[in-house]
């Protein structure tokens, strides 16, 4: 490709040419205008990302809910379901629990020396 | 070596205003800046067509990352940090800038091309072209990472602190880099001779 401006400038190095040449490549591409469609645009996908952070924060709340109520569920029955695998063993009555329990009272309540 | 002027376009409240949530205050962040950020992106990604596209995607990530900014002071390093990144993405999605050639002409510049007829307008459109498609056919001997270096280097005007702080590595390692690229692109220049 044909050099441009600078050819055959007398005590130009390679690397000054190439300094040169950017400079005109930076001449060449100024920095340009936007158009009216910019600003109009920009807000446009700020919005659109807008609703997809806040429909993630939805869906990320929704699902730690889920994890949660799974997670509680799993716990409760880990309790809940051998308690009633296993019943409590009592196989006495009421009464009898009563009357045990009475009976102790009643040698706790007797007055010292008089136990035998 | 030709050093863009560093000034800050906006006041460090307006950027503050706008990281506590100001869309007004982002949409004049916006105003102010993309005039720059357009024509840093056309000479990264060398498609005039799509410019607006990858502009578009620089401020959807700003509006989404600002609240992660340090200080209003680091606003510009970072706002170049994400024009890189969106450059990248876009030239990695599109895989086609070694084809880029006066055939590959978006229509708009052909347009351009056309409406500028006539004598002194046509060549100084026709020189532009040949500066554009010289430096972009001498960028593609580099890879996508350091054209892109370069591009920031030589054409942006950014100084190695200012590189520094956008690329997060330090001076040393950017100037290597930096050499090795321009000493690729320098012997594909001198060979052109």
């Amino acid at each position: 490709m044909e050099r441009m401006d600078q050819d055959g400038v007398p005590g130009m190095n390679g690397g000054d040419q190439l300094d040169a040449l950017f400079a005109q490549y930076r001449e060449a591409c100024a920095d340009r205008e936007a158009s009216a469609h910019f600003m109009p645009q920009l807000w446009g996908k700020i919005e659109a990302r807008r609703g997809a952070v806040s429909s993630s924060w939805f869906r990320l709340w929704a699902e730690v809910w889920l994890v949660a109520t799974l997670t509680l569920a799993i716990v409760m029955g880990g309790i809940l379901i051998p308690r009633f695998e296993n019943p409590p063993a009592y196989q006495a009555s009421y009464v009898d629990v009563l009357t045990a329990a009475d009976s102790v009272n009643d040698v706790a309540v007797l007055p010292v020396g008089e136990t035998q | 070596m030709w050093q863009r002027a560093v000034a800050m376009l906006i006041e460090f409240e307006l950027i503050e205003k706008a990281k506590n949530g100001d869309d007004g205050a982002f949409n004049q962040v916006v105003q102010a800046y993309r005039k720059r950020i357009l024509g840093t992106i056309a000479r990264l990604i060398g498609k005039p067509e799509d410019v607006e596209d990858v502009g578009q995607e620089v401020f959807l990530r700003l509006y989404f990352s600002l609240d992660q900014l340090r200080a209003a002071e680091v606003f510009e390093p970072w706002l170049y940090r994400l024009t890189v990144n969106a450059a990248y993405d876009y030239l990695r999605r599109q895989k086609r800038r070694h084809e880029h050639r006066m055939s590959d002409l978006s229509e708009q510049q052909v347009i351009m091309a056309d409406a500028s007829a006539g004598g002194k307008q046509k060549a100084e459109e026709d020189r532009r072209i040949k500066v554009r498609e010289m430096v972009e056919s001498l960028l593609g001997k580099v890879s996508e990472e350091d054209r892109i270096l370069l591009m920031m280097k030589e054409v942006e005007g950014l100084s190695l602190k200012e590189l520094e702080k956008i690329y997060n590595v330090n001076e040393n390692a950017l100037k290597v880099r930096l050499f090795r690229a321009r000493q690729r692109v320098l012997k594909a220049f001198e060979s052109q001779e």
